[in-house]
């Protein structure tokens, strides 16, 4: 992977889904520095933010914003516009910092995609839930405190920075819009039910899962056995519940049972990256 | 005879000496922090276990022992965040590089554990509680109005009396026993791991039990509330309640997935296995 190829990547190292970048990062200094840069981010982010709960205000603009972007639909109506509120001063950054431009390309290509794949359905209380969970396990939001922390003024070059935890989310929505999209929803009616997935497509996951294997063994050696172990486990439950899946498109269980093995390949990916990058 | 006692009594002399060389080795360390209501705690530990438990006043007290001198603590405190790590120096393995944690918090602490070896113990807590674990168990006792996920690849998790905040479990092979455990939202989700649940399902919860091959039973008493989905594709499904028939298109096969309602069905409960047998049984 090359620096350029790693900047056009960042925006998804949050993932926790690609082992390349990590053997990038390890042999470039200069991305190493890019990635501590964005770390010093999220901690100065965390601080900023401490103090308080986010109000029911700012709930319902994260979810305006989603509906504006046509990232889900439904019956409240939307007024705010996300992106006339950017300044002058971030347009100007744009033009010049090649990593804050790239993440909002991206975004930008999230949104469109996204509106191609969504159909109509609200997303379940899980989608809100796993968003709201996800931003405080990051301690991006807390229950109020006493104290309001001491105040850091970050980088200019990172007033951007609220674009990351936005494409994160925004990643976690796609990826479930694009799953039920390619899968069909729950309830069977709205989708076709996918086809097997390319080969050459399985090679990049065998070959990503390899590197996986490779990364824990690399840290934790007596891991790698159970990684390796849990991980044919866990996709052959996805191979049964794909078949069970398109056998009865219409059954929702079948598609919870493929729900869950995603989960479980999404969890152990996370974990060892996790594990890799302390 | 005599020989042989003397031999014994060498023998004893020589794993008392060699269990003191080896206590002589551990290094206990001690810190305390001040932090505010709500605070968040942090432990990351390569090999070891971490044990979590509340304690009164606005402090964390973390008691820390090391194996070995190849294995530092890191403290980090933000305000009212606090991070510990288990730094591991060259030359660490998984006998030096153990740490054992026993962390007193205050019981609104929002808290994150990440072990390896593990085992992971939670009690006492409101807070947000999130554990990581890999091969070690996870236990979590009286623990309620936070939030509680846990994700482990087989190493084996129990909850007793946890109540009030959503519960989310994700487990690759690990059996998970869950004793009153009740809240709005209860997801587990297992490979290979056998699911039990024995409580009373609560009010207005929303339960999903899935698992791939491992079986589930949830005991339940009579009087429980419940509008239950069970299915097992390929294995057997055993219901001991007297459940009136939902109006749903769910199909019910015999043997193999069972739906209906029970008292005024306020908690919606599924039981989903792909391989495994499922059985709701009635609590004598």
């Amino acid at each position: 992977m090359t620096c350029e190829e790693f900047h056009q990547a960042l925006p998804e190292l949050g993932s926790g889904n690609s082992l390349e970048r990590v053997a990038h990062l390890r042999s470039c200094s200069e991305c190493a520095g890019l990635l501590a840069d964005l770390n010093e981010i999220a901690r100065q982010a965390k601080q900023l933010q401490a103090f308080a709960e986010p109000g029911p205000q700012v709930w319902q603009s994260i979810e305006a914003a989603l509906r504006n972007e046509g990232l889900i639909r439904g019956g409240i109506a939307v007024e705010a516009s996300p992106q006339d509120a950017h300044s002058l001063e971030d347009e100007a950054h744009l033009q010049s910092c090649l990593p804050c431009a790239t993440v909002r390309a991206d975004l930008n290509e999230i949104s469109q995609q996204a509106r191609l794949l969504q159909e109509s359905d609200e997303p379940s209380p899980r989608v809100w839930n796993s968003i709201e969970i996800a931003l405080r396990n990051e301690g991006l939001i807390r229950e109020p405190e006493v104290e309001r922390p001491r105040v850091h003024h970050a980088s200019p070059r990172w007033k951007l920075a609220w674009l990351v935890p936005l494409a994160a989310a925004a990643a976690v929505i796609l990826g479930m819009v694009i799953f039920q999209g390619t899968h069909g929803w729950q309830n069977g009616v709205n989708a076709p039910v996918a086809t097997v997935a390319p080969e050459p497509q399985a090679d990049a996951a065998s070959l990503e899962e390899e590197q996986m294997v490779k990364l824990v063994a690399d840290r934790t050696p007596s891991l790698s056995a159970a990684y390796e172990a849990d991980l044919k486990a866990v996709n052959d439950y996805i191979r049964e519940a794909e078949g069970s899946a398109q056998a009865n498109p219409r059954d929702e269980m079948a598609h919870q049972h493929l729900m869950s093995a995603y989960e479980q390949r999404a969890m152990l990916y996370e974990m060892a990256m996790n594990r890799s990058l302390r | 005879m005599g020989g042989c006692r003397e031999r014994v009594t060498v023998l004893a002399t020589v794993v008392a000496l060699a269990g003191g060389a080896f206590a002589a080795d551990l290094i206990h360390k001690e810190f305390h922090f001040k932090v505010h209501r709500h605070s968040s705690v942090s432990v990351l530990n390569e090999y070891g276990p971490i044990s979590v438990r509340p304690v009164s006043g606005h402090q964390v007290i973390v008691n820390a022992v090391l194996h070995s001198a190849k294995v530092t603590v890191d403290t980090n405190q933000r305000g009212s965040r606090v991070e510990i790590v288990s730094h591991l120096l060259p030359g660490a393995n998984a006998e030096t590089g153990k740490v054992e944690y026993d962390v007193q918090l205050p019981s609104d602490a929002g808290v994150t554990l990440d072990s390896s070896t593990g085992p992971l113990y939670a009690e006492g807590l409101r807070g947000d509680v999130v554990l990581v674990g890999n091969t070690g168990s996870v236990e979590v006792r009286d623990v309620s109005s936070g939030h509680l996920h846990i994700k482990t690849l087989d190493g084996p998790v129990s909850l007793t009396n946890v109540s009030d905040g959503h519960v989310e479990i994700t487990s690759v092979g690990g059996p998970i026993a869950m004793k009153s455990v009740s809240g709005p939202l209860v997801q587990v989700n297992s490979n290979k791991g056998n699911i039990a649940y024995d409580g009373d399902f609560g009010s207005a919860g929303q339960y999903l039990l899935v698992t791939n091959s491992g079986n589930i039973e949830a005991i339940a008493p009579a009087f429980a509330s419940i509008d239950v989905v069970a299915e097992s594709v390929k294995g057997k499904v055993v219901n001991d309640f007297p459940l009136r028939p939902t109006n749903d298109t769910f199909v019910q096969r015999a043997g193999s997935a069972f739906a209906g309602t029970l008292g005024k069905a306020a908690s919606s409960v599924k039981l989903l296995s792909f391989s495994g047998k499922i059985h709701l049984k009635k609590r004598q």
